[in-house]
């Protein structure tokens, strides 16, 4: 669902990946992503939005949250 | 017998000058506008000209408004202005505008500070004022121009607010269809500095410090005298937040999402407004949307909606129409419309 949101190809993104590392994660594409969360019953405050700046923080976000398992 | 408020007429003013993204990606050929148009829907923005104010926009808004509705001037009790973007801290600019459109001095006047919020704060005011017998015919502009607060180097907004004004006019009625109905409304002042103009009032006055520009991480640039969003801040709040207060409203009212014939959004994205309409199950079908060409323009943004749709055909008497307005403050309102076709 990330790799949809940054307009990637399925199965692209890596666990290295972060906004460093990936051009379509700027402001529009961090957009796409608290949407996807949204859609997936993630409520995310102002401050863990602005960390959420790779995948393994977006990894360690959905396990904390309950939407995927360790 | 039961005084009630309806929505009679209204009309809008866009300034001449357009600016489209063509325009931008000239400018600015590092903006990659195609991405932003795909999240925005914003083709083209309307902006003011220099010496043009919200007040001239109001102006001509709501001029055009007397004419279309052939209201007799003398029956015109109260005149509201919304702006964010007024021509003087002191005096009021809807003081000015009850002279320039030639109202009698018998008027009253107020404005009040509200951004995207202040269309739906607006029909409250009047609603409150007409129900309660103090006045009978008011005319609510709504009128920003956020161009002169923007940055052109700040990508963030420099590509979504347009300037523009509407002109309202709100009647009373003891007929029981086409009317202004129920309302809910919040504010959380914690989130103010998401959307923010920081100087050049009293909080932060204007100095050659608040003057200096700077660029920040993601290479847009502005000064504390210019508009600054927080867009991500912005969305996150909205789509957390609004669903909630919309379904508290319908609740409220004892209607359900599918009893709404149409739902306007203040058009604040393309993008934030589908994400809204997924979330709270509507059928898309029902979300008007008056965007591409015009941009967020703040206030105006809800009555331009309604204005085009009722043009169109879309809207028809006895529609159940939901709007809804948020944004800067940070501020939302709800409110639940029966439609009466305007004049």
């Amino acid at each position: 669902m990330i790799c949809e949101a940054l307009e990637l190809e399925k199965g692209s993104l890596t666990m290295d990946d972060s906004v460093d590392t990936i051009e379509s994660w700027d402001s529009i594409g961090h957009l796409s992503i608290i949407a996807v969360l949204d859609s997936l019953g993630v409520n995310t405050d102002q401050e863990e939005i602005q960390k959420l700046t790779s995948i393994t923080k977006l990894v360690d976000l959905a396990k904390n949250k309950g939407i995927v398992e360790d | 017998m039961i005084r009630k408020a309806t929505i009679k007429a209204i009309e809008y003013y866009l300034p001449e000058r357009v600016e489209t993204n063509e325009e931008l990606t000239q400018q600015n050929p590092d903006w990659m506008m195609q991405s932003i148009y795909s999240k925005s829907g914003i083709s083209a923005r309307h902006i003011a000209s220099e010496n043009e104010t919200a007040t001239d926009l109001s102006f001509h808004a709501a001029n055009t408004l007397i004419q279309s509705s052939q209201i007799d001037k003398v029956d015109i009790d109260f005149l509201i202005l919304c702006t964010e973007s007024p021509d003087y801290f002191i005096p009021p600019s809807s003081c000015i505008l009850q002279d320039r459109l030639g109202l009698p001095t018998s008027v009253a006047t107020l404005d009040f500070n509200l951004g995207c919020s202040g269309f739906v704060y607006g029909l409250a005011i009047a609603r409150g004022l007409i129900e309660s017998g103090i006045a009978n015919n008011i005319i609510l502009c709504n009128s920003d121009t956020y161009s002169k607060f923007i940055n052109k180097r700040d990508r963030t907004v420099k590509t979504l607010f347009g300037d523009g004004a509407t002109a309202t006019l709100i009647s009373h009625t003891h007929e029981m269809t086409g009317l202004i109905q129920e309302f809910n409304f919040g504010t959380d002042g914690k989130r103010f500095h998401n959307l923010i103009v920081p100087a050049g009032a009293f909080r932060l006055p204007t100095s050659p410090e608040t003057m200096k520009e700077y660029t920040d991480e993601s290479g847009c640039t502005r000064s504390q005298n210019n508009l600054y969003m927080d867009g991500t801040s912005i969305f996150s709040f909205v789509i957390s937040t609004i669903p909630g207060s919309i379904k508290s409203l319908l609740g409220k009212s004892n209607l359900t999402i599918q009893d709404i014939d149409w739902f306007v959004f203040h058009q604040a994205s393309k993008f934030m407004i589908e994400h809204l309409v997924k979330k709270l199950g509507i059928d898309s079908q029902k979300n008007i949307m008056f965007l591409e060409e015009v941009g967020n323009t703040v206030s105006a943004s809800i009555p331009m909606v309604l204005k085009e749709a009722d043009k169109a055909g879309t809207l028809k008497k006895g529609d159940k129409v939901f709007l809804s307005g948020f944004g800067v403050g940070l501020s939302w309102a709800n409110c639940i419309l029966s439609w009466g076709k305007l004049l």
